[in-house]
This record gives structure tokens, sequence and C-alpha cells, in this order.
């Protein structure tokens, strides 16, 4: 009798251990499909994968390796615009207006007129 | 004892008044009587020479900023080109631009070692001269003029020389 309790105690204990345990593994599962929602390029890479017959969990595993990938891509499309429109505009401006004020300041240079020049 | 004191004072008093108006009067008038026709003859041609250096000079001059203002238009018109595509510009390209930017900054410092005002200054000159008949006066004015006029040129061309090598830069941009 007694042992009998302790069979049921230890099959509750085990349902319950079970139960946690996919607890966790689906809501690891639920953050991986995020994470891969965010990135609809990991979505692209992440495709072929599946076409091949990989089980879920491979797919998921798969999933982790292109986006460190595409990350990399990112940065570069930022480094790219590191200098904005506007600072390029600002220095071809910056060009004009040098150019402006050299040619200005030469023809501003003094002369002398012919009728200065006339000694009669 | 007083009164040699006093008498000293006078005669110095005297004769220093009088060298400074006998210098005086030497600087003053710039007209030597004693030229003769064929000297102011000679001073006169000279002038006249003088003058029409100035005068070929000055075409040159003219020229130069000519070339120097189709320079502008031509860098200007590159800008803008770039402008137009800003977006495909890369940040090497953009350094490259910076560095134009600088040297153009150093043209425009150079350019102020042309000496502005002295042509000026020495028609101001000319015009005393020629109130006071002053031929000599006239020819060194001239002369400075003409000077002043070969250092520009100078300056100017290479500024337009310059200027090239930076239109260069950008079209290969």
């Amino acid at each position: 009798m007694q042992s009998r309790r302790y069979l049921i105690i230890g099959i509750l204990m085990l349902a319950l251990l079970c139960l946690t345990a996919c607890g966790t593994s689906s809501q690891t599962t639920g953050d991986s499909d995020n994470s891969s929602e965010r990135s609809p390029t990991s979505e692209m890479t992440n495709a072929p994968d599946v076409n091949s017959g990989s089980d879920g969990n491979e797919a998921i595993v798969a999933d982790d390796q292109p986006i460190a990938g595409e990350n990399g891509a990112t940065i570069l499309a930022q480094s790219n615009n590191a200098i904005t429109d506007s600072e390029k505009q600002k220095i071809l401006n910056e060009l004009n207006t040098e150019i402006d004020s050299l040619i200005n300041s030469i023809n501003a240079l003094d002369d002398v007129s012919d009728s200065d020049l006339t000694f009669e | 004892m007083k009164k040699l004191i006093s008498v000293i004072i006078i005669v110095t008093m005297v004769f220093g008044t009088s060298a400074v108006a006998f210098a005086a009067g030497n600087g003053q008038n710039g007209v030597n009587p004693n030229k003769g026709p064929a000297v102011l003859t000679a001073e006169f041609a000279e002038l006249q020479a003088l003058r029409a250096d100035i005068k070929a000079n000055h075409e040159v001059l003219f020229d130069l900023r000519q070339e120097i203002k189709a320079s502008r238009l031509e860098i200007k018109t590159v800008l803008e080109s770039l402008r137009d595509n800003k977006e495909n510009l890369t940040e090497d390209q953009i350094a490259e631009l910076k560095l134009i930017l600088v040297d153009l900054k150093l043209i425009r410092t150079d350019r102020k070692a042309i000496h502005d005002g002295r042509i000026k200054e020495q028609a101001q000159i000319l015009k005393g001269a020629r109130a006071n008949k002053d031929f000599a006066a006239a020819i060194t004015a001239m002369t400075n003029i003409i000077a002043e006029q070969d250092s520009r040129k100078t300056e100017l061309a290479d500024i337009n020389d310059r200027l090239q090598v930076i239109l260069a830069a950008l079209k290969a941009i």
C-alpha cells in the first residue's frame, strides 16, 4: 500500500518534470521563431534547409548560423551610411563656396586704367 | 657767457632751417629745370613704351582671369554632377573631396600673397607725377606697376594650373 503511494508520487513528479521541460522547450522554439520573423533575410536562408528535409530542431539550429552572417552584412550597410547625404551635400557646398570666394578675390584685385597712364 | 650761448643757438637754428628748406626745395619739384628738350623727349618716349607694356600686361592678366573663370565653371559643373549623384559617393571619394577642399583653401591663402592695392598705390603716384610733369617719377611708378603685373601673371598662371589639377581630380571621382 505504501509502495503504491510512492509509485504514484514518483509518476506525478515525473509528469511534472515532463510538463516543465516541454514548457521550456516550447518557449525556446517561440523565441527563435520571433527572431526569424524580425529578419526576412534569415527566413530566406532558412528555406533551403527546410526543403532539404531536415527536421524542426535542425532548422532552428541552422536558423541561428545565417543570422550571424546576415548581421555582418547589415553592419556593412551601416558603414556605407556612415556619411549621410546631408554631410556629403555640406562638403560639396563648401567646395562651391570656396571656389566662388577664390574667384571673387581674384576679380577684386586692383588695376590701373588706361586714363591713369595717359601722360601728355 | 649767456650772450655767447644765445648766439650759438640762433646761428644753429638759422643754418638748420636753411638746410631743411634747401632739402625740401630739391625734393618738392620733380621737374629738373636743367633737363634739356632731348632728355625730356627721351623720358617721354620711355613713358610711352612703359605704357604700352602695361597695356600688354593688362591684356595677359585679363586672359588669365578668363581662363581661371572657365576652370571655375568646369569645376562647378563637375560638382553639380557629384551633387546629383551624392548617394553613390563612397567614403573614399568623400575623403578625396575633403582633400580637394583643403587644396582650394590653400590656393586662396596663397592668393593673398598677391599684393592687392600696390597697383592703385603706384597709380596715385603716377597721378601726382603727371600733375608735376615729373617724367622721372612717372617712369619709376610705371616700372613698379609692370613689376607687380609680372608677379601677378606668374601667380594667376599658377592658380589656374592648380585649378586644372583639382578639376582632373574631381573628374576622376
